[in-house]
């Protein structure tokens, strides 16, 4: 049998928007519309173009609470395409498309044999493509939170053709993704297929070990947000007579994100930043390959000029927007600034007032500061105040999983009071400002 | 830290211009300078040398930028750490040493600045005249906030107000509940428009789908109406063929008839009559072709016979053509032969000469030449090689071996002079111990400055004390007597004041409530007489004779009235005024009754008033006794001890003056003891610098040293009683000059030992470097000699084969071996031209047979008839009577060809000419007669029946049409049944039917093609799509401003909280010294500071006045009392702050100008005090401060500098 290639993607999430990037003059507003479509686009042309004979999506689609049918439509073009150039194509629902509308009522197109593309949630579901000698298993979800290991039911392999399981799962847990349909690498060895292609954590990973049957996070094709950073797309299955297989890894994005991380403990003026990060970007502008870019930039380390960062944020970001507009023609989006320095004499600063506690008025800041870091109910109190504007934020916004926006999120209260501290000294101390 | 020099080396208009600021115990120094003499330059320079240049320099007019200098000494008294300094402009290491080049680490710098920013500096440690009119103006128009007014002193910070208005506008800015104009109102808005448009665009699931169902539906009645319009449309087509086809019939009944006559003629297609008449045509043109072709064959077969073809030269083709190739190269190897001789005849003519070269240089004498002898020996090419490998190696090695020889004998020289040198030179004396004591010492400016600064410490408080015994007024004893004193016990004291105060409050109370009751007594008794001025009244009579006079005048009125005699207004007038009159007198009785009510009650007042003021005063008398009693009881308990008491504030004053005296006995007793450490140190470390001194020096015999060494021990202060030190008087300073002396000898006398030391390490070095120099040119000597031995071993070796020629040289020799092997080159080209000549000849007769052969074979009389030729010549004729005869071959090829193409071109028409008679006979029999000529009748009657026949089909086709499915039969028996008028009414009703479904289809398939677009428009646009990334962008920027918000908001509690964190910690302290320095700045107008709760609770500062001790809000003072208020807490906040910190030099720019005299040298006075404790540098352009300074300090408590314009 000839060599035979399966195109495996995951958690498309159509339609689904960045996150936190504000809009500013120059900014490569037009680039990031519609990126996830894009992808999706890119993902089809290279299933064409390589000619692979199946691609499987191992769930979330759409994301759940997005239900505005053109994204389905625009779904089922891109599958319509695949299939009329006779690549036949297989789906199952993740936690995001067991919550969306779209996935119970719109009508998707059949593969060339008549099957349909989406796998049943009520049972382990399979699809047999006898010509490529290749067999799927998998299961849709059926609800948004599916928790029990839905790996168990899943059928032993049918002897002399190619298993490939498909599977929506967090596997032994991650960070930031919820625990659906939990299991472990070694039951999924166990049932003797030759693939698990699974989906639900975005970011790219292989959990075998080596000689061991390949279990794959294709991760997303698309980064959304700050945390999704990197190259993002699919996983190119090439398949032997013997059912031996590579795995190739195929970009797919057209936005990527990335950090510049900037150790400022050297810093001898706002220049070096500005110049570090100048260095930085034409780098990754090449690494991205002429794709555009969202950035967020960390300052970090103790500096003598920590004041000076936080004080003058604002300018540091015009600054830093400016440059990535210079070295990019509009084709990166300064994402955030996050100024988390400290003053190089911190240590001693914090010694010192312990031992001449309150004796400075600028040192009482400082002292206050700190006390109510750890006082939480002062800092009930201090929130209070907040109420009435919060009252009015949108509940998108308190309802974002990243860095929660609840005033009850400690890390909040503790980053609004270390900007504080900077803005208080630098409205003392005008003049510094100049510098 | 404190500045003991600044140097303005490169700075504005100076040049070199250094400030000693090192002078104490009191470091207050006044920096004098008019406008333009450089005050603010040389203040601008303290900050750029201890924190770095500005970016943007101002004062590199005289010197440029890169130039510019500004350094000096900064010391540490407590560590006795210094540090001297330059800072240059620039980016990087601008800290430098005093030498102006090497580097210095910064954090030395820092760590004495402890840390302070260049801002911190100036708003906490400097004080200008704008801070201290902001300041001022803050406590002027802040509500009296203690906390506000302390933090502001503690940092120096003057605009805390504008501070939190800012922060309050900044917060507004960004969101307020009521504004519509906020920027987050606006994100909020806008979020709001993009959600409504989102809405109002996206497509839900359940859209999609009642969509889909109406499609459906629309479709399913389209097609339901189409079917019954088409079976309507049929049946009328049915009944319209019947009534079109009756006609039809008959014409086919005429067209059957008309047939029938030429039924029988057979009917020949379209195509006979021109194929008949196209084979007439084509036998005739056949004919004539055949006849033409004829007489061309004729022509060419005369043609072939007249040309004539000899077969021999055109078998000898391939030879003919070798031989003209080859005739080229024959002609080429005639001129390489004439010129391989000439180059022979050249050859022998070289060698020749290269023999005669060779013998010439031996001489001939008749032996076999020199030539002829190399020649014979037969060197080899290895030996000739090595000879010449030998004979370049030469010169090489004879020049090493020179060369060694020299440096060898150079170095053995220097070697000598160096031993020499070392064996009569002496080691000098170890500075190490010096070294040791020095180091020990450290500096000894620091030992004597932490000496002086005891001494004065002790001189201070020596006058401190005596100062404190003279203010306990009252008592006349001794500093002893006063600290022995057994002082009644706080809380006896504090109990009889009490007791003392609760009474006088009863007393002041009662003082006061006496004093109201005297005031509310003259005010009733005042009353009471004005009452009885009162004027007289009138009585009822006076009413019974004004009311006559109304009625009179009313009645006279109303008679006119009814008698139309009426005068208004005249009698109207009269009435109004007897009204008034009467009104009048009305209000005087009752008033006048009122009068004597209030009259009566005040009499019964007044005499209540009385009993009360008496009342009063008994009981004022024997409050007072009680008081006169205490009183006299708490004076006992002073006169017991032997002072004489004056009031309660005084002796509370009097007992703090007490405690402070013996606080500061206490702390001159520890000062003695300190001065004596600091004089023993520094006779400790004389001693030790003058035995250390000779030991480093035993020739020396300094007299200094036995006399310091023999003089008395320092006077044992603490031995002393603590009342001695008192009167004790500066002694000369004869230490403190040895110290120094010695020091002074001891760091000369290291140098010394260390310049000889030096040297002698550095011959030593010297020798060691040339012993090892002459060992290495020794080695390189006796290699080089035995280079030159090996090249001779080998150079005989090697021309031991010529020993035969005699001595030879390398240069002979190598001029030998150059002519043998010339020769040999020569001989082995006269071999090869030989054998190549040779070989050119052998192949020149090879061409010249084959001529003859060739020629012979083709034509012997050819061959005869030029033998006479050249071999290239004959070759060439021979070539041209070929050419001749090819071309003739191919004559007659082309003629024969032509022939057979013509004979075959006949063959062919004759060939057709049968074919075509063949076919029109077939043609005869197709028609059905004999001959050709019949065929054109036969051709007319054939196309009659044709026409008739094709126009009856088409009717009977026309009729088919109209039966359609049915056979004709049943058409004709069907169409039979209808008569044109039934059948035109059922057409006409149907076309109606049809006319209305069609309307209803066109409706239908409009509203389909609506829905139908509607559908197709869901293409999965990514407008929702867009809309919802616009929705995400706008959501980080509402995010960003609540953070915005949020951080400002905590800072503003911060900033609250700190504020009052600090009062907390700092109120008790900073404001009892602000107490005192306040009452010396405003000299004695304000008695004290004193803080209370205002009407909200919040604590706020009163200024206390000393004259009637009345309590005056901080923000009531006028404004060069705030100022002053402003100033003293500053200094209280520095003061305390000095008590836990390493001292800052305080900068003072011209603060002073808004007081006046008094307050201005009683500030000075303080500054003066202050700066024991820390560096105080006050800049003044003011000469009257000056003046004052000096009118109003001793000599040693400030230092004048002065700057010149």
């Amino acid at each position: 049998m000839k060599l035979r290639r399966i195109l495996h993607a995951a958690d498309i999430h159509l339609d689904s928007p960045m996150l936190r990037l504000e809009e500013y003059e120059g900014a490569p507003v037009e680039q990031i519309r519609s990126a996830t479509r894009s992808a999706l686009a890119k993902m089809v042309d290279l299933a064409i173009g390589e000619s692979v004979d199946l691609v499987v999506i191992a769930g979330d689609l759409y994301d759940g609470d997005w239900n505005e049918f053109s994204t389905g439509l625009y779904f089922v073009r891109e599958s319509t395409r695949l299939i009329r150039h006779g690549i036949p194509l297989v789906v199952i629902r993740g936690n995001h498309d067991a919550a969306n509308l779209m996935t119970q009522s719109l009508p998707l197109p059949l593969n060339p044999d008549g099957t349909s593309i989406m796998l049943d949630h009520a049972q382990v579901d399979r699809r047999i493509f006898e010509k490529l000698g290749v067999v799927i298993h998998g299961r849709s979800f059926a609800t948004r939170a599916v928790t029990e290991d839905l790996s168990l039911a899943y059928p032993p392999p049918i002897q002399g053709m190619f298993n490939l399981g498909l599977l929506h799962t967090c596997l032994t847990g991650a960070d930031g993704h919820a625990n659906y349909s939990p299991c472990n690498p070694k039951q999924l060895q166990d049932k003797g297929y030759d693939y698990w292609a699974l989906g639900h954590i975005h970011d790219r990973r292989e959990c075998h070990q080596s000689g061991e049957t390949p279990i794959v996070f294709s991760g997303n094709i698309q980064g959304r947000n700050i945390r999704e950073v990197g190259a993002k797309g699919c996983v190119i299955v090439t398949i032997g007579d013997n059912n031996d297989l590579t795995t190739r890894f195929e970009p797919l994005d057209v936005v990527r994100w990335q950090s510049f991380d900037h150790d400022a403990s050297q810093d001898e003026s706002r220049d070096d930043l500005i110049n570090a990060f100048a260095d930085w970007l034409p780098n990754q502008l090449q690494l991205a390959e002429n794709r555009s870019l969202a950035v967020r930039v960390n300052v970090t380390g103790g500096t003598q000029l920590s004041n000076q960062y936080h004080r003058s944020s604002d300018l540091l970001v015009n600054e830093l927007r400016s440059i990535a507009i210079q070295h990019s023609g509009g084709q990166v989006w300064l994402e955030n600034l996050k100024v988390r320095t400290k003053p190089s004499n911190f240590a001693t600063i914090e010694s010192a007032l312990d031992e001449t506690e309150g004796d400075d008025a600028r040192h009482a800041i400082s002292h206050v500061i700190n006390a109510l870091r750890s006082d939480e109910s002062a800092q009930a109190s201090l929130i209070m105040s907040l109420k009435s504007l919060w009252k009015r934020l949108p509940a998108e916004l308190m309802a974002e999983e990243i860095d929660s926006f609840q005033l009850e999120n400690p890390d909040l209260v503790a980053s609004w009071l270390t900007a504080a501290e900077p803005i208080l000294l630098s409205k003392l101390n005008p003049s510094e400002d100049a510098s | 830290m404190i500045i003991e020099q600044l140097d303005l080396i490169a700075f504005g208009k100076f040049t070199n211009r250094s400030i000693d600021l090192s002078l104490g115990p009191r470091r207050f120094h006044i920096v004098y300078g008019p406008n333009e003499s450089g005050k603010s330059t040389s203040l601008r320079a303290i900050n750029d040398w201890l924190f770095g240049f500005e970016t943007k320099a101002v004062d590199d007019y005289v010197h440029n930028t890169t130039q510019l200098r500004v350094g000096g000494r900064l010391a540490e008294p407590e560590s006795n750490l210094v540090l001297n300094c330059i800072r240059r402009k620039g980016n990087k290491d601008t800290l430098l040493a005093a030498d102006n080049k090497t580097k210095i680490d910064s954090r030395i710098l820092d760590s004495m600045l402890q840390g302070i920013s260049k801002v911190t500096f100036a708003q906490q440690f400097g004080i200008s005249h704008q801070q201290l009119v902001d300041g001022g103006q803050l406590i002027l128009k802040g509500e009296g906030d203690i906390g506000e007014i302390l933090f502001s002193a503690g940092a120096g910070l003057s605009q805390l107000k504008q501070v939190r208005e800012r922060l309050l506008d900044d917060r507004k800015k960004l969101f307020s509940q009521r504004s519509t104009t906020a920027a987050m109102a606006t994100s909020l808005k806008e979020l709001d428009e993009l959600r409504a448009q989102l809405r109002s665009i996206a497509i839900l699931p359940t859209t999609y789908n009642r969509l889909r169902e109406r499609l459906t539906n629309a479709v399913n009645d389209e097609k339901s109406n189409r079917q019954r319009l088409h079976e309507a449309s049929a049946k009328r087509t049915k009944l319209d063929a019947f009534s079109r086809s009756a006609q039809l019939f008959v014409t086919r009944r005429l067209l059957q008839e008309q047939l029938e006559p030429v039924k029988s003629a057979i009917l020949l297609d379209a195509s006979f009559t021109n194929l008949r008449r196209d084979l007439n045509s084509r036998r005739i043109n056949t004919d004539t072709q055949i006849n033409r072709l004829k007489a061309e064959l004729s022509e060419l077969q005369d043609r072939l016979n007249a040309i004539e073809l000899d077969e021999r030269w055109l078998q000898q083709e391939v030879a003919i053509e070798q031989l003209n190739r080859s005739s080229g190269q024959y002609e080429q190897t005639a001129r390489s032969i004439s010129a391989k001789e000439a180059r022979r005849v050249q050859i022998v003519r070289e060698i020749d000469q290269h023999r005669q070269s060779l013998d010439g240089a031996q001489g001939t004498d008749g032996a076999p030449s020199l030539a002829e002898q190399l020649e014979s020996m037969h060197l080899s090419d290895a030996s000739q090689a090595e000879i010449r490998a030998l004979t370049n190696q030469y010169s090489g090695v004879m020049q090493r071996y020179s060369q060694a020889s020299e440096q060898f004998n150079r170095t053995s020289e220097t070697h000598r002079k160096l031993e020499k040198q070392l064996k009569i030179g002496i080691r000098s004396v170890s500075p190490a111990v010096l070294d040791e004591a020095i180091r020990s010492t450290g500096n000894p400016q620091h030992l004597l400055a932490a000496e002086s600064r005891c001494r004065a410490q002790v001189d201070s408080l020596r006058d401190k004390v005596n100062l404190l015994l003279h203010q306990l007024l009252g008592f006349d004893g001794t500093v002893e007597q006063a600290i022995e004193l057994h002082i009644p016990s706080d809380s006896s004291l504090a109990f009889a004041e009490q007791g003392i105060e609760e009474i006088q409050r009863i007393v002041n109370a009662r003082n006061h409530q006496h004093q109201q009751a005297i005031a509310d007594h003259s005010i009733i008794q005042a009353r009471l007489d004005s009452q009885n001025n009162t004027l007289a009244l009138p009585d009822i009579n006076d009413l019974d004779s004004a009311r006559l006079i109304r009625d009179s005048l009313l009645s006279d009125l109303l008679d006119a009235a009814t008698n139309g005699r009426l005068q208004t207004p005249k009698q109207a007038v009269e009435l109004r005024d007897a009204v008034l009159k009467i009104d009048r007198i009305y209000t005087l009785l009752h008033d006048h009754h009122d009068h004597v009510l209030r009259k009566k009650q005040d009499e019964r007042l007044l005499q209540e008033s009385d009993g009360k003021v008496t009342a009063l005063l008994e009981a004022q008398k024997q409050t007072d006794e009680k008081l006169q009693v205490s009183l006299n009881a708490w004076k006992s308990m002073w006169l017991d001890i032997g002072v004489a008491p004056g009031d309660i504030a005084e002796m509370r004053e009097w007992r703090d003056i007490h405690g402070l005296l013996v606080d500061t006995a206490a702390k001159l007793s520890e000062a003695c003891v300190e001065l004596r450490q600091a004089t023993a140190t520094v006779r400790q470390a004389a001693n030790h610098l003058g035995g250390a001194i000779e030991l480093a020096s035993p020739n020396l015999a300094s007299p200094e040293l036995s006399e310091h060494r023999h003089s008395s021990p320092a006077t044992k202060l603490n031995e002393l009683p603590l009342f001695a030190a008192l009167e004790l008087q500066d002694e000369p300073d004869s230490d403190s000059a040895a110290l120094l002396r010695l020091f002074a000898n001891a760091v000369n006398r290291r140098a010394e030992l260390i310049e000889q030391e030096t040297e002698y390490q550095s011959v030593q070095q010297q020798y060691k470097s040339v012993s090892e120099e002459l060992e290495r040119s020794r080695t390189s000597n006796d290699v080089a000699s035995k280079q030159v031995d090996a090249w001779h071993s080998r150079w005989t070796s090697v021309v031991e084969p010529l020993a035969s020629l005699g001595q030879v040289t390398p240069d002979s020799i190598d001029l030998m071996l150059r002519c043998v092997t010339e020769i040999a080159a020569l001989r082995r080209e006269l071999f090869g031209i030989d054998t190549e000549l040779q070989q050119m000849r052998e192949s020149q007769a090879s061409f010249r047979e084959a001529v003859f052969q060739v020629s012979m074979k083709s034509d012997p009389a050819f061959a005869t008839s030029n033998a006479n030729r050249d071999e290239v010549a004959q070759t060439a004729l021979m070539v041209r009577q070929l050419q001749q005869q090819l071309a003739n071959k191919q004559h007659l090829e082309t003629l024969a060809e032509q022939a057979q193409k013509s004979s075959n071109l006949k063959r062919q028409l004759e060939s057709e000419r049968g074919a075509i008679d063949a076919e029109l006979q077939s043609l005869c029999s197709e028609a059905g007669c004999d001959s050709s000529e019949q065929l054109v009748e036969c051709e007319r009657a054939s196309d009659l029946r044709r026409e008739l026949t094709n126009e009856l089909n088409i009717v009977e086709t026309q009729l088919r049409i109209y039966a359609a499915n049915d056979s004709m039969e049943q058409f004709e028996f069907e169409a039979s049944k209808y008569d044109g008028a039934s059948l035109g009414s059922e057409i006409d009703d149907l076309s109606l039917e049809i006319e209305k479904r069609e309307a209803e289809l066109v409706e239908q398939q409009r509203s389909l093609g609506v829905l139908e677009a509607e559908v197709a428009s869901l293409d999965g646009s990514a407008q929702a799509a867009t809309l919802l990334q616009e929705q995400q962008n706008l959501l980080a920027r509402i995010r960003r401003q609540a953070n915005e918000y949020a951080t400002l908001t905590i800072a503003q509690e911060v900033l609250s909280r700190a504020v009052e964190y600090y009062r907390g910690k700092n109120e008790g302290s900073v404001v009892d010294r602000a107490k005192d320095y306040f009452c010396r700045m405003t000299c004695g107008q304000y008695a004290s500071l004193h803080v209370d709760f205002d009407d909200s609770d919040k604590p706020t500062l009163f200024a206390v006045q000393q004259r009637d001790k009345a309590m005056v809000p901080a923000n009531r003072l006028s404004d060069g009392t705030a100022d002053a208020l402003y100033l003293a807490m500053r200094i209280a906040s520095l003061e305390v702050h000095l008590r836990s910190h390493k001292p800052i030099p305080l900068i003072v720019d011209d603060c002073l100008i808004q007081f006046d005299d008094d307050r201005a040298a009683a500030t000075l006075r303080i500054l003066s005090e202050l700066s024991l404790k820390t560096q105080v540098i006050l800049f003044t352009h003011h000469a009257h401060l000056v003046q004052l300074a000096t009118e109003n300090l001793a000599s040693d408590e400030f230092y004048l500098h002065q700057l010149d314009a």
